[in-house]
């Protein structure tokens, strides 16, 4: 594999509230390399969104503290300061963000939107701007570009509108971009042209791509590497194969069993996680899924370290039971896809 | 079956300006079955459960409601019918008052509707409340106390609190995070099961809709193109949208994805301005001159399946020979029965039970 352009370590953010810090992230550490697609998927609150805003530096710093570290190629971004962040924002770090009808701004053309990406990062003049805008329409696969550019986001459709969130984000060329649930808001026809889209760029660009997403269906679609997070800590990572069909966290079996599959016989009951994940006021000390997981034992009271089994080059989960008790008791749970062989 | 019906909508129509948010629009409900209806926004699933509800006048066509059409309806009918007819929104927050506590809430319309009155309605609150998974404490609370899937089984307790016939589920679980999901959906089959109702649940992700309903209905631009029994629709079926949808939806398994997918190329289309002939023939990959020029009628197929194509897969030839208008079809719609499947390939490999 190639050498990784972002490294992050040890990143912990916690967001000031009147009830003291909410810890949303702690202690996550990931790497991407250049053409790699990490995916981070976790349910709602899980701290996946916290991680990515605060590894592009969009947390206000004196609401949210964010420590760790944060390398991009060999400049640590954590610390540097606001100008140096800004040029790195929207340059060599782009971001997508979720809902394209409020990030795009709706009284201007979406050509003046790109250029402004463009402007912000080098000398260009405007007739060239115009140019690279309409070019980056066309590499986003948006039919008529020339057209395209003189639009207003409330004439394109949802799925034109991600488009063009992407061609701005693509404009000064990142080394790395992050999705934020790119296809969340949209159907699922238009999300699979999205995904297409995303997977062709990482390819022809080499790009590295962080998604950010709840939806396992996408992850397993394009991802190379999963990061499974919950309550803030990373609780299983590895290939999609692995993570998919092979689970080790007993969070990863829940979280795969809960989903009503459209490629299964349908199950008479779904198997739900019951209770409510822990609040990030106070959230516990050792495995943070102890308090919902029917398998606790008391040896979760300590954080286990996220370590690669035996045998698993790249698979590791923070769970304290022995492989052989986790396959006995993953068949319980029943349904999750384990065909695969010992 | 229609004369059965306990909700049935007839040729309805409904435009928003020049928007044809309902186009044709035939659909019966019998009463205990669990009826899902998917498709993707702006398909006017919406639009159609508002005018099954009466909330909106339909441009034209009639809604029936137990044999009685529900637009001629004076106040106190009306407000009888609420009390059988009643629907869980997908915006948990949105739709519950903030500022009333939970057992306040279900109470209100268990009380407005029950020829009991108060007699015995703590007691019965409680009782529903416990149906629905919530405490008595939690029933004390107000809204905002309570997590977004505690929320939601509020919203659901409301809508079942005056005893009604039917339930319209619009996206009850779009909002909520997988493991609630779970739990919701859980919820809606026990509640099936024990309580006799009839449901229209719409969804626009084809798990949910398959994991609770008898049978489904798929609509794409204000148009319904197929119904058919769930294990029907997902075995064989016969819309090419319906096909594009359940292949479109990505699966939690690596294997599974290195299939070769069929993408639907462009936009769904626009509603004000929709294509001529068949709605989807822009984006359909078995589309041919026909699709453009005429509008497939809904034909039936037997066994419940009905679809409108005019090039239909997952059918027999011995389906297709059988195969009628069906008395639903739209009045605008041809009265030609479709033509030889795509493919004798195609038909021959879709018309043995894919359960391989």
């Amino acid at each position: 594999m190639a050498e990784p352009v972002l490294r992050v370590e040890d990143l912990e953010v916690a967001y000031a509230t009147a009830a003291g810090p909410a810890r949303a992230v702690r202690g996550v550490s990931f790497a991407v390399a250049p053409g790699e697609t990490l995916a981070i998927v976790g349910e709602s609150g899980c701290g996946k969104s916290s991680a990515a805003h605060a590894v592009m530096g969009l947390l206000d710093a004196r609401r949210a503290s964010v420590t760790g570290r944060v390398q991009l190629g060999a400049r640590e971004l954590l610390g540097a300061s606001h100008t140096e962040r800004r040029l790195v924002r929207g340059g060599e770090l782009a971001m997508v963000f979720q809902d394209p009808l409020t990030s795009l701004n709706p009284v201007q053309r979406v050509g003046t939107q790109i250029a402004e990406q463009l402007h912000a990062h080098r000398a260009i003049g405007r007739a060239a701007a115009r140019e690279r805008a309409v070019e980056l329409l066309g590499r986003v696969r948006i039919a008529a570009p020339a057209a395209t550019v003189d639009a207003h986001p409330h004439e394109l459709s949802g799925g034109m509108r991600q488009r063009v969130m992407i061609a701005m984000a693509l404009a000064n060329e990142p080394r790395v971009l992050i999705a934020d649930e790119p296809t969340t808001a949209l159907d699922v026809t238009i999300q699979a042209q999205i995904l297409d889209l995303l997977a062709g760029l990482r390819v022809e660009l080499g790009l590295a791509l962080i998604l950010i997403t709840h939806d396992l269906g996408v992850v397993a679609e394009i991802a190379d590497r999963v990061l499974v997070m919950y309550a803030g800590r990373i609780v299983e990572a590895g290939s999609p194969a692995e993570v998919f069909l092979d689970p080790q966290h007993p969070y990863t079996w829940g979280l795969l069993g809960a989903i009503p599959r459209v490629d299964r016989p349908v199950a008479p009951r779904l198997p739900a996680i019951a209770g409510l994940p822990p609040s990030p006021l106070a959230p516990p000390a050792g495995c943070p899924f102890q308090a919902r997981c029917p398998h606790a034992v008391a040896a979760c009271a300590e954080l286990p370290a996220l370590e690669a089994r035996a045998g698993a080059l790249g698979h590791a989960d923070r769970c304290v039971l022995s492989p052989t008790v986790k396959r006995a008791r993953r068949e319980v749970v029943g349904r999750i896809g384990l065909e695969v062989s010992a | 079956m229609t004369s059965a019906a306990l909700l049935e909508a007839v040729h309805l129509e409904h435009r928003y300006g020049a928007v044809r948010a309902l186009d044709d629009v035939s659909l019966a409900i019998a009463p205990g079955e669990t009826f899902g209806l998917v498709g993707e926004s702006g398909c006017g699933k919406s639009t159609l459960a508002r005018a099954l509800l009466g909330l909106l006048e339909p441009t034209a066509g009639t809604v029936r409601f137990d044999g009685r059409d529900i637009a001629g309806l004076g106040r106190r009918a009306r407000r009888a019918l609420c009390g059988e007819l009643q629907i869980v929104f997908q915006d948990h927050s949105g739709s519950l008052n903030p500022r009333r506590r939970v057992d306040r809430i279900v109470r209100d319309p268990m009380r407005r509707h029950d020829p009991n009155g108060s007699e015995g309605l703590e007691a019965r609150v409680a009782a529903l409340l416990e149906q629905v998974g919530l405490s008595a404490e939690q029933g004390a609370r107000f809204p905002h106390e309570l997590s977004a899937g505690q929320r939601q089984r509020v919203g659901i307790a409301r809508a079942l609190a005056p005893a009604p016939r039917l339930v319209i589920a619009d996206e009850p679980v779009s909002a909520l995070d997988v493991s609630v999901q779970a739990q919701i959906l859980n919820l809606l089959c026990d509640l099936r099961d024990e309580l006799g109702v009839t449901w229209l649940l719409i969804a626009h992700d084809l798990g949910v809709v398959r994991q609770v309903s008898d049978r489904i209905g798929v609509m794409y631009l204000g148009k319904l193109v197929e119904v058919a029994p769930t294990p029907a629709l997902f075995a064989r079926p016969v819309h090419p949208y319906t096909g594009a949808l359940l292949d479109a939806g990505p699966v939690p398994d690596p294997r599974a994805s290195r299939r070769a997918r069929i993408v639907l190329s462009g936009d769904p289309g626009d509603a004000a301005d929709p294509p001529p002939g068949c709605r989807f023939h822009p984006r359909c990959p078995r589309a041919s001159a026909l699709c453009a020029e005429s509008e497939p009628p809904l034909v039936s197929y037997g066994a419940g399946r009905l679809a409108a194509c005019h090039h239909p897969a997952g059918v027999t030839p011995e389906e297709l020979a059988g195969a009628r208008v069906a008395p639903a079809s739209p009045r605008s719609a041809g009265d030609a029965l479709p033509r030889a499947p795509y493919s004798s390939a195609d038909s021959g490999a879709s018309s043995s039970p894919s359960s391989s």
